[in-house]
């Protein structure tokens, strides 16, 4: 028997011990897991140390670096700075703060999330669904520096937009987190209604028939046209499934590079409401305080990208 | 380029045609990778991983590539995109085989991802420890006689190297014991078929 247990693991290592030995060692390790650990770890030093990819890695890791330091020729960013506005709410509201997520560092991430304290708006209560109101029925703080709050519509409604618009939820303004450098002049920027291919072939697609248990109830066209100021997005979707608990709604400009970062207007999760057939609802309501240009929300559920499509922030008039 | 080209560039870690690779097929990749949910740093690892599977199965001289490199390496992309998508879902989606891929095992692209994964943590893990710690390590798992260790290191002589080795190992092991992700990554569930 070797004298310590550094020196066993290393020649049971290297192959240095006999047969009589390594049966003995390998008795050992069986019976002691830290043993078995050090073994294992010195085995993937060796492997680590040894491998024949590091430098192939350190070479593709390098053109990594330098491809992603040039700059893709894109479309420019949508355009108009960013106008700070405040939701102005004559409507009456009673509004209960439900989460506060914290800021970041110098980053302004705090989002509260309201809704009515009572549900004026609900005007289904009828149906006997308004008593099972899932009060989480609201998107949770979005994970993207916001540098103001929006809100989800808390009522149980199913209902269509002009009941919606009825409600006596306040809109809040979409987190805006385009970069503003760029000009207000709408002629100056021809690309802000660029369309993004790689997304565009995903509205094209048939995405809506691709998933049967899960599809987008409304907007029930293809476009959905916002006006600024003060327009409001309204979207309803419908899964029959409860794996579908929960989805995530990502708004991002028409720039492939923003897609590509991630860098998205609004970062979303919205948790379902089970509705009396069975059938699991979701809605997103907010304001939209965007420049102008075109949009593309996407949802997601875990990972799997379930329903692309777009609109227009257009002025009114 | 054809595919000869591509393969004894890959063989040789030449740079310029590495990268005329990675520029030709990013953007594939990174199309690919979206529109399953994946983001471009996803697109990115995926991309390298399938070129360090490649490379590894190039070391077999008897290895052929039967189609197109382009073909078979995004066969091997696509590969690896769907097993990561499938492990973030809790009822993995079933997909159909590649046929670009009937002359690679699955098993191969597994093992070497496996490796890459542990490989990265080790990086991680290493990158915790003192620079003694780390240099020591490097040359003792490379082979380096220990009297040289001594002299480069500035240690007294081979014994204290081992007993640093040990010490090493020993700070390593708590760093390795605390992560659960080594632990998800030797599980059983992780040796796939």
């Amino acid at each position: 028997m070797r004298q310590n247990q550094e020196e066993q693991i290393e020649a049971y290592l290297n192959g240095s011990m006999s047969k009589q030995e390594e049966l003995a060692f390998e008795q050992e390790m069986q019976l002691d897991p830290e043993l078995a650990l050090s073994v294992e770890i010195e085995r993937d030093l060796m492997a680590f140390y040894n491998d024949g990819t590091r430098e192939l890695k350190a070479t593709l890791q390098a053109i990594r670096e330098e491809e992603a330091a040039i700059p893709a020729p894109i479309n420019q960013p949508p355009n108009a700075p960013e106008r700070a506005k405040k939701a102005k709410s004559a409507k009456n509201r009673r509004l209960i703060i439900i989460g506060v997520i914290a800021a970041v560092l110098s980053l302004v991430t705090l989002a509260i999330l309201l809704r009515p304290a009572s549900t004026p708006s609900d005007h289904r209560s009828s149906d006997g669904n308004a008593s099972d109101t899932n009060p989480t029925e609201m998107p949770v703080a979005p994970n993207v520096e916001v540098d103001s709050s929006f809100q989800n519509e808390a009522t149980p409604s199913d209902d269509n937009i002009q009941n919606d618009q009825n409600s006596n939820t306040a809109d809040r303004p979409i987190a805006n987190t385009v970069p503003t450098n760029v000009t207000d002049n709408p002629t100056a920027n021809p690309l802000a209604f660029a369309e993004n291919p790689m997304l565009e072939r995903m509205v094209t697609s048939d995405y809506r028939a691709s998933d049967q248990a899960f599809e987008v109830t409304k907007p029930i066209s293809e476009r959905l046209v916002v006006s600024n100021p003060s327009a409001q997005i309204h979207l309803k979707m419908r899964a029959k499934a409860s794996e579908y608990s929960s989805i995530k709604l990502l708004i991002c400009t028409n720039r492939p590079s923003d897609l590509n970062e991630g860098r998205f207007v609004l970062d979303t999760t919205l948790v379902s409401r089970t509705l009396n057939d069975g059938s699991y609802s979701f809605r997103f309501n907010a304001m939209v305080n965007l420049p102008k240009g075109l949009y593309y929300y996407i949802i997601r559920h875990e990972g799997k990208t379930l329903f692309v499509n777009k609109f227009r922030v257009e002025d009114a008039e | 380029m054809n595919t000869q080209n591509y393969i004894l560039g890959l063989r040789s870690h030449d740079k310029t045609i590495l990268r005329s690779i990675y520029k030709e097929f990013i953007p594939k990749v990174r199309r690919h990778v979206i529109r399953f949910g994946g983001t471009i740093e996803d697109a990115e690892d995926i991309l390298q991983d399938a070129l360090i599977v490649i490379y590894k199965k190039l070391e077999d001289d008897s290895f052929t590539i039967k189609v197109s490199f382009g073909a078979y390496l995004m066969g091997v992309c696509k590969f690896i995109s769907r097993k990561k998508i499938q492990k973030k879902l809790e009822n993995p989606v079933t997909f159909a085989e590649d046929e670009a891929l009937i002359d690679i095992k699955a098993n191969d692209i597994e093992t070497t991802l496996v490796e890459q994964e542990k490989n990265e943590l080790y990086e991680a893990y290493l990158g915790k420890l003192g620079e003694l710690c780390q240099r020591l390590l490097e040359m003792i798992f490379t082979q380096v006689d220990t009297n040289q260790i001594a002299t480069t290191l500035n240690l007294s002589n081979a014994h204290t190297v081992r007993n640093r080795k040990y010490r090493c190992l020993k700070e390593l092991k708590k760093l390795i014991q605390k992560d659960a992700i080594y632990k998800e990554l030797t599980s059983p569930r992780n040796r796939l078929r």
